[in-house]
């Protein structure tokens, strides 16, 4: 019977404290922090911003989809994302209109699912504005009566396959075994 | 000559119903196989899914503490692993999706789904099943890889949905262990399985997992006794045929006592459940709390 306690230790064992973060009382209201967050020009406001909206080993991906076939990815940490973003957001302002937002949840954790159009502007020269649209998911964990993002990856729209597609889920139900 | 003629366009015909079926083979949803192979993986007595990671994955499993309070564990690829082979010392570990919500784009694919898990004891064959909700990002980075996974537990205060957990698919594993349902048969003109009983009627009361010493500090961490005395206000939790506990009669607890009521409730490991008849049925307990 005293394994069952290990079960748990799995399953269950709580281990650490964790800092205090902002009250995001939705998960709504935390990818909304994200994207204002992601929209900041300084430096260390939005290194502040991200802190706050973050679980402690919170991850941010993206993922450059050049065609169907083919892509690249940045896969690390906030501090990694925010290191290597600062000179991108040196050269460039961003605006993020969101289109459609939809989510899956239960009890503590939810996952949402954003389609979002990026406006990237140069800040200097002949200031030449790009636009996309990007798919976001998050996940999300509710802790310290707060929701925190635990993970972001967002991938770009390419011509071939409309970004859309992205928002249709698939229900499967899977066999089970008796 | 029409003949060889013939023979050759069957021939062509036959390969191209060949080579047909073979592409059709071919169609594969690579997520879906990496999924398939993750649970088969971990499933099995010795099987490594470290390799089915990203190096920089995360994992996830939230925790509660004594007062419910949500607490995040991360482990890497490696650490889970680890997490895995410990306690299959101890334990046959199985587990498999059962309803699986995906949404994907390019080399982007997210998985919300339920979890069906089964625990054996391999020292008396105890079995424990837990329902879990969990959410993968998945990525094409050299190859499919799961990058984060988060996994939430079911809260038996509030069951995973009818759409996570339908009975057309759920019916065919239930929720008790075989050996249980094999004695609710043998047994069933002997107990009510509706009935909620008192403890003086079991042939054995429910018994908390783990060592004594477990389940005394949660009661002190709530103040709970389960004596009568004048400090402490009665209450009453119900033990379900398949452990899970519940709180029922609250209505002589103030609202703060309701609160940590709740929590102490929360808190609780599914215990063994009451046994009567040799079958596993409900039974009431009396608590108190200050």
């Amino acid at each position: 019977m005293s394994k069952l306690i290990y079960i748990f230790a799995f399953l269950f064992a709580a281990i650490n404290g964790h800092a205090q973060r902002a009250a995001l009382e939705s998960p709504q209201a935390a990818v909304n922090a994200f994207f204002k967050a992601s929209a900041e020009n300084n430096d260390s406001t939005r290194a502040s911003m991200f802190a706050s909206i973050f679980e402690e080993a919170g991850q941010v991906n993206s993922i450059n989809q050049l065609d169907a076939q083919n892509s690249s990815s940045k896969l690390g940490s906030v501090y990694t994302f925010l290191d290597q973003a600062a000179g991108f957001y040196k050269d460039y302002s961003l605006a993020f209109d969101e289109v459609e937002r939809s989510i899956n949840y239960y009890e503590d954790i939810a996952a949402v699912h954003s389609l979002v159009y990026q406006t990237v502007t140069e800040k200097t020269g002949l200031k030449t504005t790009y636009e996309q649209f990007l798919w976001y998911h998050f996940d999300l964990i509710y802790q310290n009566d707060g929701w925190l993002i635990s993970s972001v990856t967002w991938i770009n729209a390419i011509d071939s396959q409309p970004i859309d597609d992205a928002l249709i889920q698939d229900t499967i139900w899977h066999t089970l075994k008796k | 000559m029409i003949r060889s003629t013939k023979h050759i366009v069957v021939h062509a015909s036959l390969m191209l119903l060949v080579q047909a079926a073979l592409q059709a083979k071919e169609v594969s949803y690579p997520t879906l196989d990496l999924m398939d192979q993750y649970f088969d993986r971990s499933s099995s007595e010795n099987g490594s899914i470290d390799e089915f990671f990203t190096s920089e994955a995360a994992i996830r499993s939230i925790v509660y503490d004594e007062e419910g309070r949500s607490i995040i564990n991360t482990f890497s690829a490696a650490a889970f692993e680890s997490e895995l082979f410990q306690l299959r010392a101890d334990f046959e570990f199985f587990q498999e999706p059962v309803v699986l919500l995906s949404q994907g784009y390019g080399s982007l694919e997210t998985f919300f789904c339920s979890v069906h898990t089964r625990l054996i004891s391999k020292t008396n064959g105890d079995t424990l099943h837990l329902k879990s909700v969990q959410s993968f990002q998945v990525v094409n980075d050299n190859g499919w890889k799961i990058h984060h996974l988060v996994i939430q537990n079911e809260n038996p205060w509030s069951p995973v949905s009818e759409k996570l957990w339908p009975k057309e698919l759920t019916d065919v594993i239930g929720i008790s262990t075989p050996k249980m349902k094999q004695a609710r048969q043998e047994s069933s003109q002997e107990y009510d399985p509706n009935k909620v009983y008192n403890v003086n009627e079991l042939d054995e009361a429910p018994v908390y997992p783990g060592q004594p010493a477990l389940f005394e500090t949660l009661l002190e961490t709530f103040d709970v006794v389960l004596s009568p005395n004048e400090t402490h206000t009665p209450f009453t939790i119900e033990i379900h045929e398949d452990g899970l506990a519940e709180l029922k009669y609250v209505n002589d607890l103030s609202g703060p006592q309701i609160e940590k009521a709740k929590n102490f409730v929360n808190s609780m490991l599914i215990w063994y459940p009451a046994i009567r008849d040799k079958a596993s049925v409900r039974c009431k307990l009396i608590m108190y709390i200050r």
